[in-house]
Order: structure tokens, then C-alpha cells, then sequence
């Protein structure tokens, strides 16, 4: 069992959790594609579910989706156990697979009642209301006698996302839902994605693009050669992280002796409206501020130690010298930063 | 009204309401997607042109031949029933091929399994879907087979059970490309494996069944004539009776249905989890194939000559010997033991120890193979000991032929299936232990003849052919030779391999029932640590 893993806490104690994995194993021939996996997603979350190529999100996925069976540990949706309760489980968990293929020669109408009585949905008559709401949902309604082979792929992917919704699904299971998709359809995604978790969905979700989890995600589990390495809500793990950077002294191979540790810093990047050796100037002179140097399209990039109060001092000081401060930005968003040290190897 | 009566035809109208209420969703979409495609009619058209073309072309022929027109529209029947089986033989295959390959090289297949649909609803709605276009294409050769009328020679009736025929084989051709579908992942392998078995069977196929049992047929009723598509011609010329029952009724129907319902229960097998189960179909159909093929067999012995028995015999129990083997190959992918999953269903619904029986599980499997193959061959010996014991003449050439055979079919049967089972055992790959026996097999039936042949030309002796008494080859030499020295080697190499597979199957169940353990061990302790492991920590 992996005693380092940071198992999330945002599950309340006695609720019944969305999703609940526990010592998943699962082996290809000889190699170990999952190794004691364990995790938790609430009910209602937008779950950020991320790792480098090959780490195993896709067999946690499908066996999740009960595409495939674990070889041991526990793997349960809303309760009930992925390896027996197959049908249950399918009933409320709608899998919509990265790369998946669509019946091409179909309207997208016709696509959406084909799966509409494959789940069995109860209909009136030839009148599919649950189709008509899944368009709807998806912005498909005015495409509906449009055949699929003349649509875009982000048409396609909304299409997907029609599908899994038919039967009501109180759980949807994305891998990399925007992958392949034009910068106007990921848009439209995420802000389907936020619509849907609005309606009380959970959504587990699967990304590569960091960027645009951090902005609907509650949470995340980020997973590395087989193992999750770190678990639990956004803010939560940076806070960890940090506090573990502050404590953290490494050993001298030499003398074997602790070394002070390297002070954590922060990068931020600032635009003002002045001369950047003005600006520079004021910004260097503050305790807290380590560098400052020149970043594209006249920003400066100012690497600090400290949290969000350097920050506001630094543009309290900017404001007295009667320079303007017109934008402030990490310079790599919080989730980006946590990947990178997470993946570094530093929570192992 | 019969009491008895109405609600038997209620039940039947109250399918075919469900059937038209509620159809297949998968057929209905195939359908769908069929009626877009644009290729179908013009296929049909092709297919069509081309059969009416060869009809008219070969009905020119003989008409310039000065023919009576009679036997020119008889001619022209055969010709046509010919290609039409051509047709469907090979085009009803590479129809069904596309279906279950194409949905997974199209990404399409999870999609379809997590609707919760069974793996028979989705096998049904893609054989009804192939079933619709094969035979559509049918239905497009119909007006062709209106020609031969023009010149007399055959009646409507006939006509009509050339299609009822075609209909049937066309259910078969379906349901076999089916089966391959459901096993490879690619289209492009479905279609060639389709295609090729096709092309490779279909003549043989066409000829047994065709010309080989059309002479059979005309020896027993001189009335059917020695034509390719002889059974419509049958029904029709064939006095009424117990042969006419048997051969001409229950055979054809059930040489169709046993091989379309093995294709059905392995389609479904294939389209389930690993951890579904697997089995069940596989062996009810086993059950009943096997029953069907002895109790064929019997009828054969107990109907043939007396002075025929002992060539008889060895020909009916080469039968049972094929079919043996070939369940013993077939039940070599059976897992050691029924999942979890299929363990609990059993324990929810309360299935009966017989149901469970017929489930997944090495050990159960194995006792169920050799079971039958027993009983299949001691039933088979007993018809025939009842056929030739009141025959003195023929008994000792007779009962050499039973020994001989049942003992080398039933020993050999055994070791393979015992050696299936041990292999299993060991192994994690059905197809490595698959080679492995048949590789094992083929050494056996050849080895032998090659050392018996190196020491006959060394020791210049006949005795040296006993060498090659462990191939299962060796049985027709028991019965030509007829000498102690072929007789006693046959006996202990036929009981050898008959033990060792026992040998082989105990080890193989021992090996099952110790995985069995091992996993409820692994059970027990993944329960502990869940039990004692804390919930999510928080910080």
C-alpha cells in the first residue's frame, strides 16, 4: 500500500461519495499500468482527473466505466461495486471516451433515438422528449436532421455529450473531452461542463490542458507511472505544497548535514504603465522581491518570495510612486504550478 | 377454442406484437444507415444482371442443343438455385462480417455496451440487420427464378422450397460471419477471414452436401434425381414415411439450426466481459449438439447393413471423434474459476447447483467434456453391438472395428481434454493452449508413422507397424491387419492416452480448486484492509 498518498478531503464524513477507489491494482502482462490507486470524488464536483501520457487514466477510466474489470481493490460509483453491479453502474454513469467514434450515415436526430432506445428510455409514442432535451442542452436543436458525416468535430464532441446525457446519467465520465477541438469549441465545452455540474452532475474529468481544468475544476487527483501522487481540492494541495517546501531542508551528500533550504519563491508578471526601469527600480528596492526582468509585450516578470500580500504590496508601492499597475497574473496558473511539482517527483 | 391451444397462439402474437412494438434498436439503425449507403440496390442490380445473364446465356445453350424442354427447365433451376447459393454463401458471411468489426474499428462499441443492452440483444439486432439485406438480395434474384416456368420441367412447389432453403442457408451464412466478427477487431480481417473460409468451404460444402448426399438420396428414393439442388426435389418426388421424417425433415433442419446456434451462442460469448458469463450457452449448446449428433449417428448404425458394420462404424465414429475434439478445443479458453461477478448473480438470484454446473469454471467444464464423450461413444458401441450381435459372420471383424475405434476415439478424446485442462491450468493465453495441443496432436498422429516406417525398413519385419499403435491414426490398421501384434499395442496405447488424460484433467481441477482458494484468500484480505483502513485523512 502507498502510505504517501494524499487521499482527498472534501468527501463529508457519512456521505455516500461519487466515486470511491481504493487499492485499485490493474496489470498488463507484466507491467503494473495501476498501483494501489486510491481516491475519493463528492457528489456534485467537477472532478480534474490528470497525469503525463501513460500513467493510467484511461484504465482508471474505463474500469470506472466498467469497460474493464480491476484485478483487485475496490472500485464503487454512488455505492455500488464497478465489478459486480455492471448494470447499475452503467445506469448512472455516462462514459464519453476520448476519440470516440459516431455513426456517420444518420442524422443527429436519428443518432440520439438509436441510443435513446438502446438505454431503454421511456418515450411516447415516437415522441423522444429526452432526445429533444439532450439537444437542447447541447445546443444540437438546430442541427437535428443534419447528417453526422457533415459535421465538425466539435459538433461531434457535442454530440457525445448528448448521448451520455440521454439516460440521465448522475455521473459523466469526460476523457479529454476538448482534445482536438478549435479554441471556440473548448469554450463552449467548459462552459457546458459548468451548466452541467449547475444541474447537480458530477463530472469526472480527464485533461491534458491545464489551463482550462483550473477554471471549472473543484478538485483534482493527479496520477503518475500508475500511482496518484497527490489528491484533493486545488487550493488545499497548493497550501500543502507550499507548507512543505517551508519545512523541507535537504540533507548535504557530503556532509550529511541539513543545508538550509532553498527559499519557495513566486512568480508573478506585472504590466504598468511606465518606463520599465522605473519600474524596476521601485520593485527591486522591496524586501520580498528577489528579480525582475523583462517579459514579452512590455510586462515584467517579478519572482518574489512570500504569498498574495507581497503581491498587494507590490502594487501599493507601484500606486505611491504614481505608477499606474493596469494587469496582474501568475505568471503559470495554480494548477499548472502543482503539476510541475507534483510530477517532480517532490510529494514522493 | 381449445383451452389448451389459445394462449400458446396469444404468447406467439404477443412476440410478434413485441417484435414490431418495440423492434431491435441496433436493427433499426442498421436499417437506417443501409437505406443511406447507396451501394445495396446497386448491388442487388449487379448481382441480379449477373445471375440472369448466366441463366439466359446456359438456357441458350441447351435449348440449341435440341433439349427437351422439360429437362431445360430443370436444367436452368439447378443453374439458377446454384448461383443463388453462391450468392449467399459468400456474400451473407462478408454482409454479417461488417457489422461487429466496423463498430469497434469505429470506435462505435463501448458506446453500445454501456447502454446496458445484453450481448444477445445486440447479437440479435446485428443478425436480423445482416438477415434483412441478405435477403433483400434474395428477394432481388426472385423474378429470376421465374425463367425456368417458360420451358416446364419444375413446379411452384419446388421453387418455393429452393427459397425456403436459400432462406435458411442464408441464416447460417449470417450467422457464421457473425461469429467471426464478434472475434476479430479489425474489418479489414473480418472480410478476409470471411471471405476466405467462404471461398475455401463453400465448394466442398456445395458438393457433400450437394452432389455427395444427392446420390445417397437417389439410392434410397430413384425418384430424386443426382442434381446439386436436390432436397426441394425431394420433398416433392420422396414417398411419405419414417426415412422421409428423418432425413428429409429433421436432418436439414437440424444440420442448420445446431451450427447457427453454435455461431449464436459464440457470438454472444465473444461479445461478453471476460468476467460475464461465458460458458453457459456455449454448453447447453454442447449438451444438445452432441445428443443430436449420437442419436444421428445411432440411426445411421442402426440402419445400415449388417454386413456394412464394421466400415460403418468406423466412419460414424470418426464423426464422433471429430465433434469430440473439436469441444474439447472449444472449451479451452474456460476460465479457472466463475468471477465474482458471475458468483454473485448466482448468489442473488438463487441459481440451482445444476445452473452453476453449466457455468464458468475449468474443473466443471473438463468433468463436462469427458462426461459426454462417454456417454456419446458407449451409446454409440452399444447401437452398434445391437446391430451386429445377431450377426455371427460379421461379429469378430465387427466388434474389432468397435473396439478399435471407440477406443482409440474416446481414449484420445480424453487425453486432449485432459490435456486442455492441465494446460489451462498453467497457462493464461486460450490460444497457447491451443497450439500447444494441437501441436501435441499432430506429433502424436504423425511421429509414430515415421518411426514405424524407419523401423520396418530397418528390421524388414510387418510387426514393426505396431510401433506406430500410439498415433490415433492406427484404428483402420487394427481392423486390416487384424493380428495380436497390431490388437494388444492398439489396446494399451488407447487406454494410456485415456489415463493420462484423466491424469491431466485431475491435476488440471486440482490447480482450479487452488486458484478458487487463493482468490477468496485475496478476497478475505482486501476486505481486512478495508475494513481497518482509515477513511479519507484530512489534513
Amino acid at each position: 500500500m502507498n502510505d504517501q498518498v494524499e487521499l482527498p478531503i472534501n468527501v463529508e464524513p457519512g456521505a455516500v461519495p461519487a466515486i470511491r477507489v481504493r487499492h485499485l491494482w490493474h496489470r498488463f502482462g507484466r507491467f503494473d499500468v495501476l498501483r494501489d490507486v486510491s481516491f475519493d470524488v463528492a457528489q456534485g464536483q467537477i472532478f480534474g482527473f490528470i497525469g503525463p501520457n501513460g500513467a493510467g487514466k484511461t484504465t482508471t477510466i474505463r474500469i470506472l466505466s466498467t469497460l474493464l474489470e480491476p484485478m483487485a481493490g475496490l472500485v464503487e460509483v454512488l455505492g455500488y461495486d464497478v465489478t459486480i453491479d455492471t448494470d447499475a453502474v452503467r445506469r448512472q454513469v455516462g462514459y464519453m471516451p476520448d476519440h470516440a467514434g459516431v455513426y456517420e450515415r444518420v442524422t443527429v436526430r436519428e443518432y440520439l433515438e438509436f441510443f435513446a432506445d438502446a438505454y431503454r428510455v421511456p418515450t411516447a409514442g415516437t415522441t423522444y422528449a429526452v432526445v429533444d432535451a439532450a439537444m437542447e442542452l447541447t445546443d444540437l436543436t438546430r442541427l437535428c436532421d443534419k447528417l453526422v458525416a457533415t459535421m465538425s468535430k466539435g459538433m461531434k464532441q457535442r454530440l457525445q455529450l448528448a448521448r451520455v446525457l440521454l439516460h440521465d446519467p448522475k455521473i459523466l465520465i469526460l476523457d479529454e473531452p476538448a482534445s482536438d477541438l478549435d479554441p471556440r469549441a473548448r469554450i463552449e465545452i467548459r462552459d457546458l461542463l459548468q451548466e452541467l455540474r449547475s444541474m447537480g452532475k458530477t463530472i469526472f474529468l480527464s485533461s491534458h490542458i491545464l489551463t482550462e481544468l483550473a477554471d471549472v475544476v473543484d478538485a483534482v487527483a493527479i496520477l503518475e507511472r500508475g500511482q496518484v501522487i497527490v489528491a484533493g481540492p486545488i487550493s488545499e494541495i497548493a497550501q500543502r505544497l507550499s507548507d512543505r517546501q517551508s519545512v523541507t531542508s535537504p540533507i548535504d551528500p557530503l556532509t550529511n548535514t541539513n543545508v538550509p533550504a532553498p527559499e519557495p519563491t513566486r512568480t508573478v508578471k506585472l504590466r504598468v504603465l511606465a518606463a520599465q526601469n522605473v519600474v524596476t527600480q521601485v520593485l527591486i528596492a522591496l524586501p520580498f522581491v528577489r528579480s525582475v526582468t523583462p517579459g514579452a509585450m512590455g510586462t515584467l516578470i517579478v519572482t518574489f518570495v512570500g504569498d498574495d500580500h507581497a503581491i498587494a504590496a507590490m502594487v501599493q508601492s507601484l500606486a505611491q510612486g504614481g505608477l499606474s499597475v493596469v494587469g496582474v497574473e501568475p505568471e503559470r496558473n495554480e494548477l499548472e504550478r502543482i503539476f510541475l511539482e507534483a510530477t517532480r517527483g517532490e510529494l514522493q | 377454442m381449445n383451452a389448451g391451444v389459445a394462449p400458446t397462439v396469444r404468447s406467439r402474437l404477443g412476440l410478434l406484437g413485441a417484435f414490431i412494438r418495440d423492434p431491435n434498436a441496433i436493427w433499426i439503425r442498421e436499417m437506417r444507415q443501409s437505406a443511406r449507403a447507396g451501394r445495396t440496390p446497386w448491388l442487388i442490380f449487379a448481382a441480379t444482371l449477373l445471375v440472369s445473364l448466366t441463366v439466359c446465356s446456359l438456357g441458350g445453350i441447351v435449348v440449341s442443343a435440341h433439349v427437351s424442354p422439360a429437362k431445360v427447365g430443370l436444367a436452368l433451376s439447378q443453374v439458377f438455385f446454384s448461383l443463388a447459393w453462391s450468392v449467399v454463401a459468400l456474400v451473407g458471411p462478408v454482409v454479417a462480417a461488417n457489422s461487429v468489426a466496423a463498430e469497434r474499428e469505429g470506435r462505435t462499441w463501448e458506446a453500445i455496451l454501456l447502454t446496458g443492452m445484453t450481448p444477445s440483444e445486440i447479437a440479435r439486432g446485428k443478425f436480423v440487420a445482416a438477415y434483412t439485406t441478405i435477403a433483400l438480395y434474395i428477394a432481388g434474384l426472385a423474378p429470376i427464378a421465374a425463367v425456368p416456368f417458360l420451358f416446364g420441367g419444375t413446379t411452384a412447389t419446388e421453387v418455393i422450397l429452393g427459397f425456403a432453403l436459400l432462406m435458411l442457408l442464408a441464416a447460417l451464412a449470417v450467422a457464421f460471419g457473425l461469429a467471426v466478427s464478434s472475434m476479430v477487431s479489425s474489418l479489414r480481417a473480418a472480410l478476409v477471414v470471411t471471405l476466405l473460409l467462404s471461398v475455401l468451404f463453400s465448394p466442398i460444402l456445395f458438393s457433400t452436401f450437394g452432389f455427395g448426399f444427392a446420390a445417397i438420396a437417389h439410392k434410397a428414393w430413384p425418384d430424386v434425381p443426382i442434381l446439386p439442388v436436390w432436397l426441394p426435389l425431394a420433398y416433392t418426388r420422396a414417398p411419405f414415411g419414417i426415412a422421409y421424417l428423418v432425413f428429409l425433415m429433421a436432418a436439414p433442419l437440424t444440420s442448420i439450426a445446431i451450427p447457427a446456434w453454435f455461431f449464436y451462442e459464440l457470438t454472444v460469448a465473444n461479445l461478453s466481459g471476460t468476467a460475464d458469463d461465458r460458458s453457459t450457452g456455449l454448453k447447453r449448446w454442447f449438451v444438445v449438439a452432441a445428443i443430436a449428433t449420437t442419436s444421428f449417428l445411432v440411426v445411421a448404425v442402426l440402419l445400415v447393413d449388417r454386413t456394412d458394420i464394421d466400415g460403418a462404424y468406423g466412419l460414424v465414429a470418426t464423426m464422433l471423434f471429430t465433434f469430440t475434439l473439436f469441444a474439447a478445443f472449444l472449451f479451452a479458453d474456460e476460465p479457472l474459476v466463475a468471477s465474482k461477478r458471475v458468483r454473485t448473480h448466482w448468489a442473488r438470484r438463487r441459481r440451482t447447483a445444476l445452473t452453476r454446473w453449466f457455468g464458468p469454471g475449468l474443473g466443471r467444464t473438463t468433468t463436462l467434456v469427458i462426461l459426454i464423450t462417454h456417454a456419446s461413444f458407449t451409446t454409440l458401441a452399444a447401437a452398434a453391438l445391437l446391430r451386429c450381435m445377431p450377426y455371427p459372420g460379421a461379429s469378430q471383424k465387427a466388434l474389432l472395428s468397435i473396439v478399435s475405434f471407440t477406443g482409440y476415439g474416446l481414449g484420445f478424446s480424453t487425453f486432449v481434454t485432459g490435456l486442455n485442462s492441465f494446460l489451462r491450468s498453467r497457462n493464461s493465453s486460450a490460444w497457447g493452449v491451443r497450439i500447444i495441443t494441437i501441436a501435441v496432436s499432430m506429433a502424436i498422429a504423425l511421429l509414430p508413422w515415421a518411426v514405424a516406417a524407419i523401423a520396418g525398413v530397418i528390421t524388414q519385419q510387418d510387426r514393426a507397424i505396431a510401433i506406430a499403435a500410439p498415433s490415433f491414426t492406427f484404428a483402420p490398421v487394427v481392423l486390416s491387419v487384424r493380428k495380436a501384434y497390431t490388437i494388444l499395442p492398439a489396446i494399451a496405447c488407447f487406454t494410456g492416452w485415456w489415463f493420462i488424460g484423466l491424469v491431466l484433467a485431475l491435476f488440471g481441477a486440482r490447480r482450479a480448486r487452488t486458484a478458487i482458494a487463493e482468490q477468496a484468500n485475496m478476497a478475505a484480505q482486501l476486505d481486512a484492509s478495508l475494513a481497518h483502513a482509515s477513511p479519507p485523512r484530512a489534513e
